[in-house]
Parts: structure tokens; sequence; C-alpha cells
């Protein structure tokens, strides 16, 4: 059996105004996947994630989920994704039970066994009558996801879900992204502007920055201590990423940056890769390999600054 | 659609601020009862000073067909403030709590979200007006009892029989519900480009404010104006009380002297209401939700 | 309106001085007059009355009439509110001529509705008396007054107009017209926030010169079968 393309995103451009939020982005979340969504804070992952859940409307891309294109399908599709996009915000004059209920019907009938069995998932039973502004952070996050559960979709989209929450609330987060994929066979995309947090969770994680793709691979090949990332600097990168990409290393590279090519690596294929270089006829400025995949995201996303419309 | 106004309208009444339109429209008309009932007559030689000299006008003036007609001059001119207390809240209040999020998610179209959300603004704009007409009318009739109508208009005095005020009365709430829904469409569509709510509320009250100004002053400059501005049609609900006479001057009853002003007033309004509900589901479509 | 009254008072003497001659006997009509209006001493009666005054909008309405001796009047209208101009309680007659102390003047013949009457002018001796004249045109034959004008010194000028029926033998009209000048009057402005378009001035002016007209008909009346007092009050 295939395995299904649950977000299938081509060419995706979001721009404000003069301000270029999310450039070319394209990247695939296959079923079963926790997709992890890596960059800096502004980097344009709530500009992606907002695309993906209809909130805003791309300036130019495609986007499909379940096969289905979002702009055509929309309601089809929703109703199968379920999401908590950055503060877990419900009506707090509202009880927990009502927000639960009121959420649910506008996906369809819901029965109170059903509002009360998801509380006591998510742990809120007890707190089932109390009005949401008693709840602590941790609290909103669970009753968010509570709502984003509900009506038991395919998909889970969570937009930094551990941000604000205490260790004791982070590892429940973790834990339930884990019993969702493992148990219930969710497809999930977690966003996060930390490597570390999705590290231990994601299959596949898609690291942007400045709203480009800079690398994007399944947790295995791009947590392989084996593996490594090379930043190679020519005096004319983009000639340089034409030769590569006649070469056998085509299927390592990962992107071009204005001020470098990446590829993705076997350690030991360093000398190989400088000698090769070097017959290409190319100009060598700089070879570079990072030590680890955190090294590297956090080169290309730290310290620079970072212009955005969508500061979180 | 009917499950999204249902939500919509639980949630508006679930929420405190809700009843604050209540509570103050309870305690104007409460107060203006009170001091009717008590210095009645005064403000009844007040009212009529002018025709006193040259009329003996006797009898019971101050029944509850008059005392409801001085609480709609006095509380149609603030119901608006009220309204806009919640309308103006409708969209960007959601933004502001960040549920809007959470809300546009779901599978609802955003054209069925922002209908249902307008006609919920209008069924909390209609309650407003079915509550001011309990306490106005009902409660006055109560109070002060039934009895013929005096009301002095710009140049001449109206006198209507008992029996022939209440059609009236429905009528002109029917017209104040279609000029309230107006001032409900103005905060709607308002409060689609704020993330907090004080904006939009404050932004409609002053559209108010500057144009019942702008309504009232005659300045030559401004009349040109006024028949543009939705507040001069606001007050077309009047045009209910003024009556036909015969060629022996006698009054008709059950006819309004300008039913036409009533019908180009009402055109107007509702052509305000179409087009800004309009503006709004198209502004609402292409809206990005950033909040 | 002052110069109206001067001239109206020139006329009413110099008309006054030519019939000198018989002031006597006009005297006596007035009394005989009088004498009959007297034979009733209180009357509840219904009827309706249509108001006529431009500026007010007013519906025909069902009235019922008290009046007792000497001046008590009431007009009470169903639905409670009755427009009146003021001073009109002297609609009814008997209050015109409830006391002795007037001169009275005769100013010829003249044809009233078809009926040739006595015109005689009544002339309150007290300077306190708000009645400045009354001209009067009686009908002899049967001693009833068809016609009445009275000026007055607060409320203009008002003209009373009767018409007679089955109470005729009482003196009490079944139709009375009552005419007065509105020129004075002051009309109603809007309570507040009133949009619509002020009234143009010379449709104003037009209005203002009208005469306002109040008409009672009445349907039937009790006489002589007591009124309470509490129903002036």
């Amino acid at each position: 059996m295939m395995t299904q393309e649950i977000i299938k995103v081509d060419g995706l451009v979001k721009k404000f105004h003069n301000l270029t939020a999310v450039n070319n982005l394209s990247f695939t979340v296959n079923e079963g996947d926790v997709y992890g969504f890596l960059g800096q804070n502004g980097a344009g992952k709530s500009t992606t994630i907002r695309m993906l859940l209809t909130l805003i409307a791309p300036t130019l891309g495609s986007i499909e989920l379940f096969g289905m294109n979002l702009q055509t399908h929309r309601n089809e599709i929703l109703q199968q994704v379920g999401a908590v996009i950055e503060k877990p915000d419900v009506y707090k004059y509202l009880s927990a039970y009502d927000n639960l209920k009121l959420f649910a019907r506008l996906n369809g009938k819901v029965t109170h066994k059903k509002v009360m069995d998801q509380l006591e998932v998510v742990g809120l039973a007890d707190r089932a009558k109390d009005k949401v502004k008693t709840f602590s952070q941790g609290m909103k996050q669970r009753l968010g996801i509570a709502i984003a559960l509900i009506h038991d979709p395919k998909l889970i989209v969570l937009d930094e879900p551990t941000n604000g929450l205490d260790p004791q609330g982070i590892a429940d987060i973790r834990n339930l992204i884990l019993h969702l994929c493992k148990e219930q066979k969710k497809t999930l995309l977690v966003s996060s502007h930390l490597l570390t947090e999705i590290e231990h969770i994601a299959t596949k994680v898609l690291i942007i920055d400045k709203g480009r793709k800079i690398i994007e691979g399944s947790s295995a090949d791009l947590f392989d201590p084996t593996q490594t990332i090379v930043e190679i600097q020519t005096t004319d990168n983009a000639f340089a990423l034409q030769q590569l990409q006649q070469s056998n290393w085509r299927n390592s590279l990962q992107l071009e940056r204005n001020e470098a090519v990446v590829i993705k690596i076997d350690k030991q294929a360093i000398p190989q890769l400088h000698r090769d270089l070097v017959n290409m006829n190319l100009r060598l400025l700089s070879l570079q390999p990072k030590h680890s995949l955190e090294d590297y995201f956090l080169q290309v996303t730290s310290g620079k600054q970072h212009v955005d419309a969508f500061t979180n | 659609m009917w499950t999204l106004l249902q939500i919509e309208l639980y949630k508006i009444f679930r929420r405190p601020r809700t009843y604050i339109a209540f509570v103050a429209i309870t305690v104007l008309v409460s107060i203006v009862q009170l001091g009717l009932k008590s210095d009645g007559k005064e403000y009844i030689d007040f009212v009529l000073s002018d025709l006193k000299n040259s009329l003996s006008i006797e009898g019971k003036i101050l029944n509850g067909y008059f005392v409801c007609y001085a609480l709609l001059q006095m509380l149609l001119v603030n119901v608006p403030l009220l309204i806009a207390l919640i309308a103006a809240d409708m969209i960007s209040g959601e933004a502001n709590a960040g549920t809007l999020r959470f809300l546009l998610t779901k599978p609802v179209s955003r054209f069925e979200f922002i209908l249902a959300k307008f006609l919920a603004a209008t069924v909390y704009t209609l309650m407003l007006l079915i509550w001011l007409a309990i306490l106005a009318l009902f409660v006055s009739l109560l109070l002060f009892g039934t009895g013929d109508m005096i009301i002095p208009r710009n140049g001449y005095l109206v006198q209507l029989k008992a029996s022939d005020v209440f059609w009236r009365y429905i009528g002109a709430f029917c017209f104040a519900a279609l000029a309230m829904t107006t001032v409900a469409a103005v905060g709607f569509f308002l409060s689609l480009f704020a993330e907090n709510s004080i904006g939009p509320i404050v932004a409609t009250m002053s559209i108010i404010i500057v144009a019942t100004i702008l309504s009232t002053m005659s300045i030559p400059l401004f009349n040109k104006i006024k028949p543009f501005l939705f507040t001069t049609h606001m007050v077309a609900w009047k045009e209910f009380f003024d009556i036909k006479v015969d060629e022996n001057n006698a009054s008709i009853a059950g006819t309004v002297q300008h039913p036409e002003r009533i019908t180009r007033s009402a055109i107007v309004l509702a052509i305000h209401i179409v087009a800004l509900v309009t503006a709004s589901v198209y502004v609402f479509k292409r809206k990005d939700v950033l909040s | 309106m002052k110069q109206f009254l001067k001239i109206l008072l020139f006329l009413t003497i110099t008309g006054g001085f030519q019939v000198k001659a018989s002031a006597q006997d006009m005297t006596a009509l007035v009394l005989k007059v009088k004498a009959k209006l007297d034979a009733v001493n209180d009357y509840v009666a219904d009827g309706k009355m249509k108001t006529d005054i431009t500026f007010i909008k007013a519906p025909v309405g069902n009235v019922k009439v008290y009046y007792k001796k000497p001046n008590k009047f009431k007009l009470k209208r169903d639905g409670g509110i009755s427009i009146l101009p003021k001073g009109g309680i002297s609609i009814n007659m008997g209050s015109i001529v409830t006391t002795n102390d007037f001169d009275v003047l005769y100013a010829g013949e003249e044809m009233v509705a078809g009926v040739k009457t006595k015109k005689v002018k009544l002339l309150p001796r007290s300077e306190t008396s708000d009645v400045v004249l009354t001209t009067m045109y009686i009908d002899e034959a049967n001693l009833l007054i068809k016609k009445a004008i009275t000026t007055t010194k607060e409320n203009g000028t008002y003209e009373i107009e009767m018409t007679y029926g089955k109470y005729s033998s009482y003196g009490l009209p079944d139709k009375v017209v009552f005419t007065f000048n509105t020129k004075d009057y002051k009309m109603p402005k809007g309570i507040t926030m009133d949009f619509e378009d002020e009234p143009k001035k010379t449709e104003a002016e037009k209005l203002k010169n009208k005469k306002g007209r109040v008409e009672l008909t009445y349907s039937s009346y009790t006489i002589n079968k007591g009124v309470d007092d509490s129903v002036f009050k």
C-alpha cells in the first residue's frame, strides 16, 4: 500500500505588502508522520500553518491536503483536521465543558458523553464546569488540544504546543503526541522554535528560515551521527549548484542560499566532495562541515536580523 | 447555519457585557418613568408651554402612550451606543480573545460564519428593542394608563385617538428595528478591521454621534448632506405619529401623513444594511487572520 | 389685533347711537332670553366635537358636556384629551349672560341663517370683566340666540353660531359652531430633534391667518336631572 500524502505544499509564497513571509516553500507530510516544523520565531512557521488552515490566503503556490485542493475542498478537508494555533485561546467566560461542546458542534453533532470522555483524555474532567478564566496555561493548552481532537481528525496541527508550559506540561504534551501517533495512528504537524523539543518525537523535520526551506529530511537521517552538513562557498554559487546538480552529489543537495550551497553527506565522503569540487573547476572559497544539525540550525537561524510581518 | 446562529447567540447571551445594555435601558426607562410619575405635570407644561397660552388642553395628557413617545425620543438616540457595544465587538472581540483562530479552522465557510454572526447581532438588537418596548410601552401603559395621545410636532399638534395609537407603535418599533440593525451593521463592519474591541466600538459611537449632530444642525452646508446620512433616516419612526386630515381638518383614523417618508427612509436604511453586510462578507472572505 | 379691536369698538359705539331709542326694549329682550336660559339649572349633553384649527390635527370625537348654573361648564372627551381655544368655556350661552350687569345697545336687524334677528350689543359695566363686548343676534319670536360675537381682553374675538332643534324650548342648541382667530397663536415646536424640514414660511403664514373652528353637534340633552359638582373639578 502506498503511503498517502496528507499535506502537499508546492511553491508556497506569502507576501505582506513588501515583505515576503514565506518564500517558495514546498514540502510533503505523509500519513503517520510526526512532522517537525522548525524555525526561529518569525521564520514563517505560523504563516505557513495558517495557510494550511485557510486562515491566511497564499499569494502563490498550491496546498493539497488528503489529496484535495484546499481552496476548493476547504470544509471537507478541515473536517479531518484538528488544530491549535499559538495560544489555545477559548472563551474565558465559559466553562471547559461549554467551550469544548461549542467548538465541537462546529464539526457536527456531539454528545454529552463524548465531551466528557474527551475532557477525561486531557485530564480536565474534574474541572469541566469551571470557567476557563480560572485555568492555568497548561490546563488551557490541554483544553485546546481537546478541542482539536474531539472530532477525531486524521491530521493534527499543533503550533508551538509547549510554549509557556512548565517542564511537566512539556512532558505531558510530548507523551500525548507520541500517543496520538503510535496508538491512534494520527498524522501530526508540530511546529517549534526549539530543535530539542522536536528531535525526540518527530519522524521528519523541516527547517525554515526567512520563509525559505533550509533542510528537510527524516529524523533518522538528519540526526544520524555519521552524517554531516557541509556548506560550500564559491565565487559563483549558482554555477556551483548547477554543476552539483549534474553530478552524483545531486541527491544530497539541500538548497542553495545566496551565500552558500548546502549538501548533506556522510562524514567519510568529505575528501571526495572536495576533490570533485576542484575537478569541476569551481573556485572554492570555503567548505565547512557542521558538527550536528543543531549546530547548523543555530548558525543559520540565530544571530541574524529577522524581519517578518509575523512575530510570535 | 442554524447551528452557527445558535452558537453565536449562546455566546452573546452568556457574556456579562450583553446585559449591560439591558440593565442600562431598564435604569433609564425607570428613571424617566419615575420622574414623570412624580413631576409629570411640569414636564407636560414644559412641552406644551407655547400652546398653553392660546389653547386649553385638558385631560390625561400624561398617559402611557405619551410617556412611551417621550421615552423613545430620548432613548432611541442612546440605544445605538448600546448596540455598538456588542455589534462592534462581534469580530474584533473574537480576534482579540484569539478565538477567531479556532473558529475559522473549523469546517464552516466564512460566508456562513459571518452571516451567522451578523444575524446574531441583529437578534441581540431586536431583543434589546423588544425589551425597550416592554418597558417603555407596556410598563408605561400599566403605570400611566391609556388614552388619547398628543404629540407636538414641528409647527403643529397631533392628537391621536387612543384606539388609533397601538398599531403606530408596532410600526414605530419595526422601523426602529430597521434603524438599529443599520447601526449594528455599521458596528459589525468596523469590527472587521481591528483586533481589539474598543477601537470599533468607539469608532461606531463616534460615527453615530457625529452623523446625528450633522443631521440635527440646520446649517445650509450640512443640509445638503443630510439626506445621505443614515442618522437622518433613523428618526422616520416619528412619521407613524402624524396623521392625515380630511378637508374639514379632522384627522382620519388609521392614516399616516407621510407614508412615503417612512418608505423612503426604510429603503435607505435597508440599502445601508445590505451594502454593509455585503462589504463585510467581501472583506472577511479575503481577510488574513493574523490575530 | 389692537387696531382691529378699536375699529370694532368704534363701529359698536356708532351703531349704538343710531338705535338708542330701542335700547330699553332690547334689555328686556336679553333678559327674556336670559330668563329662558335660566330655566335650565343643569344639563348633561352628548355630542360630537370637530376641531378645525390649522395647526392641530385632531380626530372627530364624542364628547360629554356638563353644565351647572351659574357658570360651571365641563367638556369631556372620550379618550380623555380635549383641545379648545382658551376661554372656550363661553361656548355655553348661559355663561355669556350670567350677570345682569351690562348695557344693551340695539344695532338693527339682520338675517342669520335665513332667520330675521335683532342685533344687540352687550357691554359689561364691570371694569374687570374679561368680556369687552358681546354682539348677539337674537331670534325674537323664539327667544333664541342665533349668533354671538364676543370680544375679550385676553383671548381675542370669538364667534358662536347656533342651530336649534328639539331642545329649542330650553334655549339649548343642537349645534354650536365656534369660530376664532388663530392669528396670534404660537405654533408648537417639536419636543426634540425633529429632522424634517421646517415648514415653509409662506405656508406657516397661511396657516396663521386661517380661522379656527370648533364644531359641537349635540345628539341628546339630559336637563335638570342634577349634576354632581365633582364633575367640574
